[in-house]
């Protein structure tokens, strides 16, 4: 995984650890935001805030992400 | 008898009609960062009749051009006074006898500023003067080229009162110099009484009046200020560049005065709303059937009577749910680590805002920022719903206000 993506996901699990949600599986690619980790909106609201803080970039503009790894593209793109 | 006191200097009133006698040359646009000049020049052209326009300093020429006003072209133009004294002229201000217009701006933290054309008549409608005000002197806390300073400032003039310029860089030096100075009157918003608390935690006994303008004031900072201000009784006062001061409250509710009972209604949805002959004059006001919608949130106690539920334009939309950050500001400053707090809106494309904080913290709190979050979250989860906790929070040193004294919501 790139640094990127560990960055991803480590944000990922900041906002699962302020809500008191202990992910019942590990995060891959495939991993769904909301049926697998349990994402309500105001925590999607969380991720696109922060993601754009550290890359800059509205990953949510479009309204295309269901899995961890539409972000990873998302921000694979700007490279 | 001291007119304005700023920055260690000192200015009598004999000083002041000195100068106003011996300038003969008017300008029509007040664009000054010298608060003696600003006072000077507005005094001027009431004394001379000439009407006049005050731009923001902060403004760049570039902005004032924007909006219509070349400074580089204000060029003086010679003036002739119909009043053989100071006096003279004092006496026929009070009397509202006086040619004179003033042209202010709105103070909205976004988008463009609106002008509107303020007279002696809607300017003055809350002002005072006689025996009894004759030896006040004031605090002057507010951005002086607001219709908030404006209006302290014609309090001030027409009773003789000295000022006292503690506003802007000068606030950290408030308790000193209102000691020192014996001053009884303060007016100004409630961020600015939170920063002079934190700032210098001892009382002022010499002050027996404290007014609050600008912001919703919390029924917890009315409790700070009595300890501040012991001796004093504390007022609200509902204000606004569009019509100048309205309404004084007494704790949190608000008296209509008898004299305009009849311009003021309130809407099926709470709204307050102000009749046109209560308004100052612009072009951009938006009226229904004669009536100005404030968009603030009001709750009829009785015909007389009346709180505020909150300033409509301070709601944060989460979601769809509106979320008053002065609540949740009220809530965090519950919790005893928390010295100040300001909340505000992050954009985004999934709730539009989301809720986030700048928080104070007291004196020798050694506890990890992790660990802070995770109580403040734990705290306001019993006392807020989901929407309105602040996700996303900074732990600053002090917290930015606006030109005009008041919490940047944004």
């Amino acid at each position: 995984m790139t640094d990127k993506q560990n960055e991803i996901i480590s944000i990922i699990r900041s906002i699962l650890s302020d809500e008191g949600i202990e992910p019942q599986t590990e995060i891959f690619e495939s991993t769904k935001l909301k049926e697998d980790l349990g994402f309500d909106s105001l925590m999607l609201a969380v991720l696109t805030v922060k993601i754009e803080n550290e890359f800059g970039i509205d990953v949510f503009e479009d309204g295309l992400i269901y899995t961890v790894g539409d972000i990873f593209s998302k921000i694979n793109r700007l490279d | 008898m001291i007119f304005l006191y700023f920055n260690g200097n000192i200015i009598s009133y004999s000083e002041l009609e000195r100068d106003i006698r011996k300038e003969k040359y008017g300008h029509s646009i007040i664009y000054e960062k010298n608060i003696y000049n600003i006072f000077f020049k507005i005094i001027h052209s009431m004394y001379y009749e000439y009407p006049i326009v005050i731009l923001d300093y902060a403004l760049s020429e570039n902005d004032c051009i924007e909006l219509g006003y070349n400074i580089s072209s204000n060029n003086g133009f010679a003036v002739k006074s119909r009043f053989d004294s100071y006096d003279d002229f004092l006496e026929s201000l009070i009397n509202k006898n006086i040619c004179w217009e003033l042209t202010l701006l709105t103070s909205g933290t976004t988008g463009r500023p609106k002008t509107v054309i303020h007279t002696l008549d809607t300017l003055t409608r809350t002002t005072r003067s006689g025996e009894r005000y004759r030896n006040d002197s004031w605090a002057f806390a507010y951005n002086p080229t607001h219709i908030a300073g404006i209006q302290v400032f014609l309090q001030a003039l027409f009773n003789y009162n000295s000022m006292y310029y503690l506003f802007g860089d000068q606030m950290s030096l408030f308790t000193k110099v209102v000691n020192d100075f014996k001053i009884n009157r303060v007016s100004a918003t409630p961020t600015y009484y939170r920063n002079i608390m934190i700032s210098d935690p001892s009382p002022c006994e010499t002050i027996v009046s404290v007014t609050c303008g600008g912001e919703q004031l919390s029924a917890q900072l009315v409790d700070q200020l009595r300890i501040k201000f012991p001796n004093a009784k504390i007022h609200n006062i509902y204000a606004a560049t569009e019509f100048g001061s309205l309404f004084q409250s007494d704790g949190n509710i608000f008296e209509i005065p008898e004299s305009i009972k009849d311009k003021i209604e309130i809407n099926c949805y709470g709204n307050l709303l102000i009749h046109r002959s209560l308004l100052g004059k612009s072009k951009t006001f938006k009226l229904i059937n004669d009536w100005y919608n404030t968009g603030d949130v009001v709750k009829r106690i009785d015909q007389s009577h009346f709180i505020f539920v909150s300033r409509a334009s301070s709601f944060i939309n989460v979601g769809g749910y509106k979320v008053n950050p002065v609540e949740v500001e009220e809530k965090l400053e519950e919790i005893e680590f928390i010295r100040d707090s300001r909340v505000y809106g992050i954009t985004n494309s999934i709730t539009q805002n989301l809720i986030g904080a700048e928080i104070v913290l007291r004196d020798g709190i050694t506890i990890s920022q992790e660990e802070l979050i995770r109580t403040i979250r734990e705290d306001l989860r019993q006392k807020l719903p989901k929407y309105a906790i602040p996700r996303i929070i900074k732990f600053v040193d002090e917290i930015e206000n606006t030109r005009t004294g008041k919490k940047i919501r944004k």
